[in-house]
């Protein structure tokens, strides 16, 4: 193995550590801040059903976003974070570039409703339930 | 804390002797999928028949987890898994949640229910397990996969408009929480 093949390794397994580090510092992935940009919409947090009926086992996975990449600095191996995330879960579809329009980032007032968006973690069920009804 | 668990002993009781199948204390049939599908084609009839098996699907889980109260204050988690293994059992899909900002989505994989079915089997069951009105709208079907939004019945009438006219799914849960100016 070359010296740069050893370095690109290094730098992956780094990037893992981190994106794992990232979710446990969330406590759970459920509860982790929404990782929102003001020109993109917001990544969804997946909950997985744990069921004796359904044998899935593991952490709730969190679905590959571009924001995800910007918990680790520039410099870092984000080519090999996005593909740790990747790994887990594709997203339901890509990001749209017409997500990113004048309507959507044009202000200052949009930019903070999906900030508040972003930090928003609900505690209970009914939390999120009364959150998604308030849309609109 | 541990994952929440759902035990499925006795969910489902084939009583043969007596030619019965119950979930939860009560009796059901097993029906062929093509028998809802056809169900579904009078959107009236889909209505009256999903909201009854949502009440069903509901009311379990209500037993289950106590009251209207325990379910709102339930972990996102618990209801998760209490909604999954009633969707498991009933052989709706497999059910999990996405949280997009605000936006509540439930996403049903390898699901059997046409959409008229599956939304009034979701706003049923959620109105009879929370106590609270819900209406539901499919944002995306990608093969096997069909993405429902949750939310108010203005909301989503306004979402299912900009769906119509061509708005990115995406989009749409970004325009409803600009839209709602939470804070």
């Amino acid at each position: 193995m070359s010296a740069n093949e050893r370095v690109t390794k290094l730098q992956a397994l780094l990037a893992r550590v981190q994106a794992r580090r990232h979710e446990t510092d969330a406590g759970s992935a459920v509860l982790a801040p929404m990782e929102v940009n003001a020109d993109k919409p917001a990544a969804p947090i997946v909950l997985e059903v744990k069921t004796a009926v359904e044998v899935r086992k593991g952490t709730p996975q969190v679905q590959a976003t571009p924001p995800a990449v910007a918990a680790f600095p520039r410099g870092s191996d984000v080519a090999g974070a996005v593909a740790e995330f990747e790994e887990l879960s594709l997203p339901p579809e890509p990001m749209h570039p017409e997500v990113i329009g004048p309507v959507l980032v044009a202000t200052s007032e949009v930019a903070q409703v999906v900030g508040e968006a972003r930090a928003f973690a609900p505690q209970s069920f009914g939390e999120l339930l009364a959150a998604t009804l308030a849309l609109g | 804390m541990g994952q929440p668990s759902f035990d499925v002993a006795g969910a489902v009781v084939f009583d043969l002797p007596r030619g019965a199948v119950r979930a939860g204390g009560t009796q059901i049939v097993c029906v062929p999928i093509e028998a809802l599908a056809a169900l579904a084609d009078d959107p009236r009839v889909a209505e009256r028949v999903g909201r009854a098996m949502g009440q069903a699907v509901g009311k379990r889980i209500l037993t289950r987890v106590g009251s209207s109260n325990a379910v709102r204050e339930a972990s996102i988690e618990r209801v998760v898994t209490e909604l999954g293994a009633e969707f498991a059992l009933a052989g709706y899909g497999s059910l999990s949640l996405q949280r997009w900002g605000r936006a509540m989505v439930l996403v049903v994989t390898d699901g059997a229910l046409p959409d008229p079915l599956l939304h009034a089997v979701f706003a049923a069951s959620l109105e009879v397990s929370t106590g609270q009105k819900v209406a539901c709208t499919t944002l995306t079907r990608e093969g096997t996969k069909v993405s429902v939004l949750v939310s108010s019945e203005r909301a989503v009438k306004q979402a299912g408009d900009w769906l119509g006219s061509g708005i990115a799914w995406g989009e749409v849960l970004t325009r409803l929480q600009a839209a709602s100016g939470v804070s």
